[in-house]
């Protein structure tokens, strides 16, 4: 008993381990998940940038190769005609790429379109040449021809007599067009920003407000921004104009959670691809792999859970069963000798005074022979319903053997089980066999008192047994209590 | 018992398969726009200024249509109507607010025929789908005083403002040096402006913060508190008075519209703060008063609106004329206004 109460209890407590084992794995796998999503938004984030920096590097670089290449051509060329020079760059130009062509004469002169040379002239970019010895870039700016925001490239013409500079320019809306990708439409910003003024140009907008391609001020925006502590405005500022090349910090902008990634443009001196994303679009892209990883981790947690209780409730159901057919007497239905001993030993451990009685049907073997076993048997059950009947409901009853019964009332005086004795030889007196004859029946009983005539089963057992023996050896059909006379 | 359990038992389950689902969805953020709220004043309905026998049909929408400043643009508009054969039909709004009347009174010069609309948009996204619409329409579409953000319109007059945000960011640098500021000593210039939803406004900051960079002494800085004062003068001379009070190192105000410049100019007379430089936009009467004063030093940056008008009907007549425009911006340039400026012209 001591060993079944132990084993459940270590059955509950590793019931109660696996549980919390499963919510603690399941608890953890989501930040876990949380903290990869977040990890690999960072990592999209910072390639993203990375991309956009490449494309600007790489559109400028190829602008610088596409000029030099030109200034070799006109280097090559015989006739030095200024116009025909002209004319021969802009037959040569790419145009799905490339915008304006154009050179600055040593004397000043710029030839282009009229448009070209009109913003080179309005920007000061011809006197900017004149003075510069190396390739050199402008700043983006619109262009007065179509309102487009352009950047141009000024290259060095070596060993030329009347030529300075080479000059080709690149619309801002061709990178664009390079960093536009569907699964990022709406949810991402980037910026091409000047690290000295804080000027930048915004190249995709994830905002629908404001549009590719116009001015904005990083000053200005920030009454937008609440950076997250340990960094600054300030901070960021000062590390881009002191030259770092890349850095990635959390703000809250127009109350949003963002996450915000820049790198400098190397063909661009001072400039810093800047890309911005709200967290909560990181969150339509990677959060719902991590949320749903959750929900279907926790919903197999949970079906495991489920499957081995109902195994547990399944066992339980069997084992009580089982134990109902090992402590029956498949005859009577009343309990066994070894469950009746269990239950009575159970009872007494509680040390509360009770009668223990033993009884025996009187000449069993003789009606066995003469009315066949089936009435023998009929007989036994007929004993077994009548002590239900008449002994106290909370009596432990139980065959002993053969047609010996035994029978445990609680709590009882010797005068209440004489009552029930004679009660019980009453009822059996007449009996009905199958055959519908009615042939009389008797018992012999001995009981003994707990704890004053035995202390235990055994004793207990031992005593009634004693008595019962005096009795079948006194004329049977009769009840009696260990030192009472026969009744 | 058994059903006690039993009840236990689905409990677990439930709050098992509750509880991280809602934890994980818990902090998913309500989405909304947060559009501001539009004035309803009632737009100015178009009258027929000139021609009103010709064929040719030009609408001319403005906003601020009863302000100062339009006046002037409308001056241009009136001169440019006696030299074109066209009916032109003024309208507009009454602020720059009134999104939605904008819009109306494109819609109603589509549906009555119009060949070409001038448009001062109130709105850099808003009045896009309508420009689309007239484009669609071979409507032809010639903006003044600021730009739409897309290419349905066929050209543009408007001052270009980094330009100009440059000229001014060059004169606050030489007029604090006239007002004996040491290079090498640190300064700050504090920065007022309507709102940071114009593209002017913030074009104005952006091309003085470029040339601040670009030339101002390293000691010398722009003070990073920003005030928007939404077109309030009130509100743009406590901002001043705040900043001035706030900031002592402030030798230099820049106001980036006229609200900003009144408010300027002011606080400074109020405050008697002789020490202090203004650079502004615009010329109301305060302004003036303020940059002919002896005692202070200003200067205010004047668009040519005029030219916006004018030009901008000549254009549109051009245009309905089949003649297309090779160029889409004009800069129709500023004129730095100071207090010769004011004594050679005569203005008392």
């Amino acid at each position: 008993m001591k060993n079944q109460k132990k084993s459940r209890k270590k059955r509950g407590i590793l019931l109660a381990l696996y549980l919390t084992v499963c919510l603690v794995i399941i608890v953890s796998a989501y930040f876990r998940l949380s903290k990869i999503a977040q990890n690999f938004n960072t990592q999209h984030l910072e390639l993203i940038t990375g991309l956009y920096a490449e494309k600007m590097n790489e559109a400028m670089g190829y602008l610088q190769d596409f000029v030099e290449e030109d200034v070799k051509m006109i280097q090559a060329m015989e006739d030095k005609d200024p116009d025909k020079i002209q004319k021969s760059l802009e037959k040569n130009l790419n145009q799905t790429m490339f915008y304006n062509i154009g050179f600055i004469m040593k004397n000043g002169e710029v030839y282009g379109s009229k448009y070209a040379v009109s913003d080179i002239k309005k920007k000061s970019l011809d006197n900017l040449a004149l003075t510069a010895r190396t390739t050199f870039n402008s700043d983006p700016y619109q262009s007065s021809e179509t309102g487009n925001m352009i950047i141009t490239v000024f290259v060095p013409v070596a060993d030329f007599s009347q030529i300075h500079m080479l000059y080709v320019s690149v619309m801002i809306e061709q990178l664009r067009q390079l960093g536009v990708y569907e699964l990022l439409q709406g949810k991402i910003s980037v910026h091409l920003l000047k690290a000295d003024s804080e000027n930048f140009i915004t190249c995709i907008s994830s905002d629908n407000s404001s549009t590719a391609g116009d001015w904005n001020n990083l000053l200005l925006q920030q009454k937008y921004f609440e950076y997250n502590e340990g960094y600054s405005y300030k901070q960021w500022v000062s590390d881009m104009r002191s030259g770092k090349k890349e850095g990635r910090f959390a703000a809250k902008i127009r109350g949003e959670d963002s996450t915000i990634s820049y790198r400098s443009i190397s063909s661009m001196p001072g400039w810093y691809v800047v890309v911005e994303l709200a967290n909560k679009n990181i969150s339509n892209i990677t959060q719902h792999f991590s949320v749903w990883g959750g929900i279907y981790g926790s919903i197999l947690v949970g079906f495991t859970i489920l499957y081995m209780l109902t195994i547990l409730i399944w066992e339980r159901r069997d084992k009580k069963r089982y134990i109902g057919l090992s402590s029956t007497d498949a005859l009577t239905g009343i309990l066994n000798r070894r469950a009746f001993r269990v239950a009575v030993e159970h009872e007494l451990r509680k040390k509360e005074s009770g009668i223990f009685l033993f009884i025996d049907v009187d000449n069993f073997k003789s009606y066995n022979d003469t009315y066949g076993h089936s009435n023998g048997d009929l007989c036994l059950k007929c004993f077994a319903q009548t002590m239900q009947e008449c002994f106290p409901k909370d009596s432990v009853l139980g065959r002993y053997g053969g047609d010996e019964f035994v029978a445990y009332l609680k709590n009882v005086k010797p005068e209440t089980v004489y009552a029930c004795m004679e009660s019980f030889q009453k009822k059996i007196s007449h009996f009905t066999l199958s055959t519908g004859e009615v042939i009389e029946l008797s018992a012999s009983a001995g009981g003994v008192i707990f704890p004053e005539q035995g202390e235990d089963f055994v004793s207990l057992c031992k005593n009634a047994d004693a008595v019962l023996y005096d009795i079948k050896q006194n004329g049977k059909a009769a009840f009696k209590m260990k030192s009472d006379k026969i009744r | 018992m058994k059903c006690r359990k039993t009840k236990i038992y689905i409990l677990c389950m439930v709050l098992l398969f509750s509880f991280l689902p809602s934890g994980c969805l818990g902090s998913s953020a309500t989405e909304g726009d947060a559009d501001g709220t539009q004035g309803e004043s009632a737009p100015v309905e178009y009258r027929c200024i000139s021609n009103p026998e010709s064929e040719k049909k030009i609408y001319v929408i403005l906003k601020n249509y009863h302000g100062d400043y339009r006046k002037i643009v409308i001056e241009g508009v009136e001169k440019a109507a006696k030299e074109v054969d066209a009916a032109i039909y003024l309208g507009g709004i009454d602020n720059e607010t009134d999104i939605s009347g904008q819009i109306r009174l494109m819609n109603e010069a589509i549906e009555q025929g119009a060949d070409g609309i001038l448009l001062a948009p109130a709105n850099s996204n808003s009045l896009v789908e309508s420009c689309a619409k007239a484009k669609k329409k071979n409507v032809s579409v010639v903006l003044i005083d600021s730009s739409i953000n897309s290419t349905e319109f066929d050209a543009c007059y408007m001052t270009d403002n980094i330009d100009a945000g440059k000229m001014a960011a060059k004169e606050m640098i030489k007029l604090l040096q006239d007002a004996g500021n040491s290079p090498t000593r640190p300064l700050e210039v504090g920065i007022l402006l309507s709102s940071d939803t114009s593209q002017a406004m913030v074009n104005r900051v952006s091309g003085f913060l470029e040339a601040w960079t670009q030339y101002a002494p390293s000691q010398w800085d722009i003070a990073k508190d920003i005030f928007f004062n939404g077109g309030d003068v009130k509100k743009a001379q406590t901002d001043a008075s705040a900043l001035l009070e706030k900031n002592k190192n402030i030798k230099g105000l820049y106001g980036c519209n006229n609200t900003s410049t009144i408010g300027i100019a002011k606080t400074l007379v109020k405050e008697k703060r002789t020490d202090i430089v203004m650079v502004g936009f615009d010329m109301a009467k305060e302004t003036q008063q303020f940059i002919q004063d002896a005692d202070y030093q200003g200067v205010s940056l004047l668009q040519k609106q005029d030219q916006m008008g004018y030009l901008g009907i000549h254009s549109l007549a051009s245009l309905i004329n089949g003649e297309k425009s090779e160029q889409k911006f004009f800069d129709t340039g500023v004129i730095m206004v100071n207090s010769y400026y004011l004594m050679e012209k005569g203005v008392s």
